[in-house]
């Protein structure tokens, strides 16, 4: 009786879940393929494993010298991210100051700032300092642009530790710098964690200012190789490599997020939740 | 009980990288946009308010204008109808909430370029899946429909980002119902309310701070759309795809040819920020109300 | 030399004033309890003692020695907290040997203290778990661990047992008036339930509005409340008042009127103003169906087995709560047949303050 009242939302669900998986599972499943199969045989699994594309993908399309490039520009970045975002959240969080509240908001504002506002200005800057088109420079720039929302979460992870632990450690006899390293740290250490993953998912996928920051073939990140894949192809109809592009790009974040998912919607919606 | 020096020590650094590549930059764009400037290292001439006299003739700018303002009311309809519609379902008491979450959120972990190759094929007239599911189903017309044609690519581009943004707002959407004490909805059930009473008089307002949220940061996501559209466009994005954000780096950087106009282009900026801004300021004092404590 | 002194402390935020010329000294070894309703000061002046909070005005001394500039850590106190405060990502161990780490003392030295503590506290089966392992009581005791291992000049206690259930509270109180002796220490305690306040403490101090009321053993406070506000306060159920209708003074002692009856009280023991009000402690009632000088009728009654609780209302529209020994038979709508006796006479002068202090 509730299943058959509950059928139609189960039906709505379900053609949305399986839409979304099987849009994805046919992309990875594509990548195998021959370029007649991708065009012939729809939604049927590959005949053969054809990991040719491959190799194809990430030595013809240089998708191996961008992996590696994404992968050093990306941790590099969250680990800059972190250690500059934590102790100013915990400052604005937990420090008593006049003009906190200013400096938190001036921090937080970034969020609402249009991205390509700042195309224009940065490209100009990184020349200035003669950093453009290098990952030195697309480095800088992903911090700054991850510092408004990385501090917004953790500022907020911060504010909800209880104060009795910092009176604690006080009469412990921890200096400031001790309470935060040995107290509040170690326990704002989830929050910290799920800063590292939501920027490492949004660094791994950005591509407007590295678009505009990198010229040369070779500093190209994963969303830029797989953007001039996708180029190329146009001329190429290489869509089995395409797809076997695009399946080595969402890999790393797909997986990320397999495992870590409740901690990373935790995190999402920790900020517009209170 | 911190002291100052930690006081300053830990916001410094965090301030310095965020002062000088982010928020100085922004204040840049305001002064750059009353130059005539084309290109880095050339000289910039002081024209006023000439570039925004520019804007407003412009009829590509109007397009571009007009496209985010589409994606934006139009687009936001969709979305939050079918989060709201999803929150509702997903929550009705149905098994395996956690995993239709899991999937519905999936498309905002995929690279942006991954899912516009992915949709381009969908899309393809001849061998895309659409198609080709819709022949196979019999609707032989609709089965030959050129999703990408310059008539259709707004809303073809459209209707795959309502598909990935659905599911964003929808986590956010369920975070704030998971927090309402079900006992509410229990008083409510002895009361005899039905699906939509409960929906209307205890799931809205008990949400409302998160819907402002939502709607801000929905905002702020289609003022800046860039990524999406851009990639959708391959090579040579089509007008029909231009937002401010495309038309913005078309006069920067230029799409094959460099064009330089990068006073123009940063009057393009302030035009999103302002209207950014005063999207958000409206929002919130429509949505404004007492703080509910529960 | 005492343990601790407050001399003239003045404490506001922005407008509010929370500490009023706050004068206390505690001698070592002494337990003293803060009582008050919320808002009264008495955690405020708690977190003063402790460092956590600066004073506006006025002096701090332990053993004689100014701390009112030192830093919690100068100050050689330790305090257990409400909410336990134990660090989660540490073990019990960890959390009580923190300190020491800090001070960095020799690993050996403080494996042999933190484990001496927790066979006091008879937690040393639980020194490798996390506080979330553990039941309230055993956070409780590792929380009390982390203080005693400090061997701290002061023990601070802000309202240690008000996480623990009704049970846990009683055994947990038994165990800190035998930690307090076992200790010698001057412990310093804050809470709002006043029969924690009159079992432990050799001397309560009653707060109110920022301001001492009264300091004394726990007795002389239930005998001889300085004021209204005191008498009030502690006593459970608490007494009532009731307006004089007259007094009298006679040759060796006081007539007063109220609510129809009177009552001779011996002299008051200082002058004080003019006689307003009387307080009657619950079990100043007894029965007496011979010549009973008020007879209300019984409104709620409450049976205790040793005891019987009963709500009444005098002629005169007055309410007055009763407590009779034994288990009285009584029915709603009864007139009880009583009369008063005044075991220490509270008569309030129309300043509110006690003439029989």
């Amino acid at each position: 009786m509730t299943l058959l009242r509950r059928l139609p939302a189960y039906i709505a669900i379900w053609a949305w879940v399986a839409f979304t998986v099987a849009a994805i599972l046919w992309v990875v499943m594509s990548a195998f393929k021959s370029k007649r199969e991708v065009l012939r045989s729809g939604l049927k699994p590959p005949a053969e494993l054809r990991w040719e594309n491959f190799e194809t993908a990430w030595n013809v399309g240089r998708l191996g010298e961008f992996f590696s490039n994404s992968v050093v520009i990306v941790c590099l970045s969250v680990f800059l991210i972190l250690l500059v975002s934590t102790p100013a959240a915990y400052v604005l969080s937990r420090a008593k100051f006049r003009g906190r509240e200013a400096l938190t908001n001036l921090f937080v504002i970034g969020m609402g700032i249009p991205i390509p506002m700042l195309f224009i200005p940065i490209f100009g800057i990184l020349a200035w300092l003669r950093l453009s088109d290098s990952l030195t420079g697309l480095t800088i720039v992903f911090v700054a642009i991850s510092i408004p929302f990385t501090v917004y979460l953790l500022t907020g992870f911060f504010a909800s530790l209880p104060s009795e632990l910092e009176a604690a450690s006080l009469l412990d006899g921890c200096s400031d710098f001790q309470t935060f390293r040995y107290v509040m740290l170690p326990m704002a250490m989830p929050g910290v964690a799920t800063a590292a993953i939501l920027n490492f998912i949004w660094l791994w996928n950005e591509y407007q200012l590295s678009l505009v920051i990198l010229n040369s073939p070779e500093n190209r990140t994963l969303p830029l190789g797989l953007y001039s894949l996708q180029n190329a192809m146009q001329y190429t109809s290489d869509w089995p490599g395409l797809f076997a592009g695009v399946t080595i790009v969402i890999i790393p974040t797909i997986l990320v997020y397999a495992i870590l998912s409740e901690k990373m919607i935790a995190g999402m919606t920790m900020g517009a939740v209170k | 009980m911190i002291g100052k020096r930690l006081i300053g020590l830990f916001v410094a650094p965090a301030m310095i990288v965020y002062l000088c590549f982010f928020l100085i930059p922004t204040g840049f764009t305001f002064y750059s946009s009353l130059f005539e400037w084309s290109g880095f290292g050339s000289e910039a001439k002081f024209i006023g308010l000439g570039n925004y006299r520019r804007l407003w003739n412009d009829p590509t700018f109007w397009l571009s204008f007009r496209n985010t303002l589409a994606l934006l009311f139009v687009g936001g309809f969709f979305v939050f109808f079918l989060a709201f519609l999803y929150t509702i379902l997903i929550n009705s008491g149905i098994w395996g909430k956690k995993l239709f979450r899991l999937v519905f959120f999936l498309p905002n972990v995929v690279s942006v370029v991954a899912l516009s190759a992915m949709w381009a094929y969908i899309y393809n007239p001849r061998y895309g899946l659409l198609n080709t599911s819709l022949k196979s189903l019999g609707f032989e017309g609709a089965g030959k429909t050129l999703w990408t044609s310059p008539d259709n690519i707004f809303w073809a581009m459209l209707a795959a980002l309502v598909w990935v943004f659905t599911g964003f707002f929808l986590i956010l959407l369920l975070a704030g119902v998971d927090k309402i004490p079900a006992d509410m909805y229990e008083a409510a059930d002895l009361e005899g309310a039905n699906l939509w009473h409960k929906f209307w008089y205890i799931t809205v307002p008990m949400i409302w701070d998160v819907m402002t949220i939502s709607f801000v940061i929905w905002i702020i996501n289609a003022v800046k759309m860039f990524e999406f559209p851009f990639a959708f466009g391959f090579l040579q994005v089509p007008q029909q795809l231009y937002t401010l954000g495309i038309y913005l780096y078309i006069m920067g950087f230029g799409q094959r040819d460099p064009i330089y106009q990068l006073g123009y282009a940063t009057a393009i900026g302030v035009v999103m920020l302002v209207l950014a801004f005063s999207l958000i300021v409206l929002v919130r004092r429509l949505m404004r109300r007492d703080q509910l404590e529960f | 030399m005492t343990a601790f002194e407050a001399i003239s402390l003045d404490k506001h935020y922005g407008d509010f004033h929370a500490l009023r010329d706050i004068n206390l000294s505690v001698e070592p070894g002494e337990f003293i309890v803060l009582v008050g309703p919320s808002g009264c000061g008495k955690s405020t002046l708690m977190r003063t003692i402790a460092g956590l909070e600066k004073v506006t005005s006025g002096d701090l001394k332990i053993d004689g020695r100014s701390v009112t500039g030192l830093l919690p850590k100068e100050r050689d106190v330790a305090m257990v907290f409400q909410s336990y405060a134990l660090y989660p990502h540490m073990t019990v161990a960890e959390n009580i040997g923190f300190g020491m780490k800090i001070a960095k003392r020799p690993k050996d030295e403080i494996r042999e203290k933190v484990l001496a503590a927790a066979k006091v506290l008879k937690i040393d089966d639980y020194l490798s778990r996390r506080p979330k392992a553990l039941s309230g009581g055993q956070r409780q005791r590792v929380a009390i661990g982390r203080a005693i291992v400090r061997d701290p000049k002061i023990f601070l206690f802000d309202e240690p047992l008000s996480n623990l259930d009704a049970a846990l509270r009683v055994e947990m109180r038994v165990e800190l008036a035998r930690l307090h002796n076992q200790l010698d220490a001057t412990m310093i305690y804050v809470t709002h339930d006043q029969v924690e306040a009159m079992t432990l403490a050799d001397r309560i101090v009653v707060m109110n509005a920022g301001v001492i009321e009264q300091v004394g053993s726990p007795l002389d406070l239930f005998n001889h409340p300085r004021n209204k506000f005191v008498a009030g306060f502690l006593g459970q159920p608490p007494a009532i008042f009731m307006r004089l209708d007259g007094h009298e003074r006679t040759g060796d002692g006081l007539t007063v009127q109220f609510s129809g009856t009177s009552v001779d009280l011996p002299a008051p023991s200082r002058q004080g103003g003019m006689p307003f009000e009387i307080g009657l402690r619950p079990d100043f009632f007894e029965l007496d169906s011979q010549s009973p000088s008020l007879s209300p009728t019984v409104e709620v009654i409450e049976q205790l087995g040793d005891t019987t609780l009963l709500y009444t209302r005098l002629p005169d529209g007055q309410q007055a709560t009763v407590q009779l020994a034994g288990q009285v038979k009584a029915k709603v709508g009864d007139q009880v047949p009583l009369r008063v006796n005044c075991k220490s006479p509270m008569i309030f002068d129309d300043g509110g303050e006690n003439i029989y202090r």
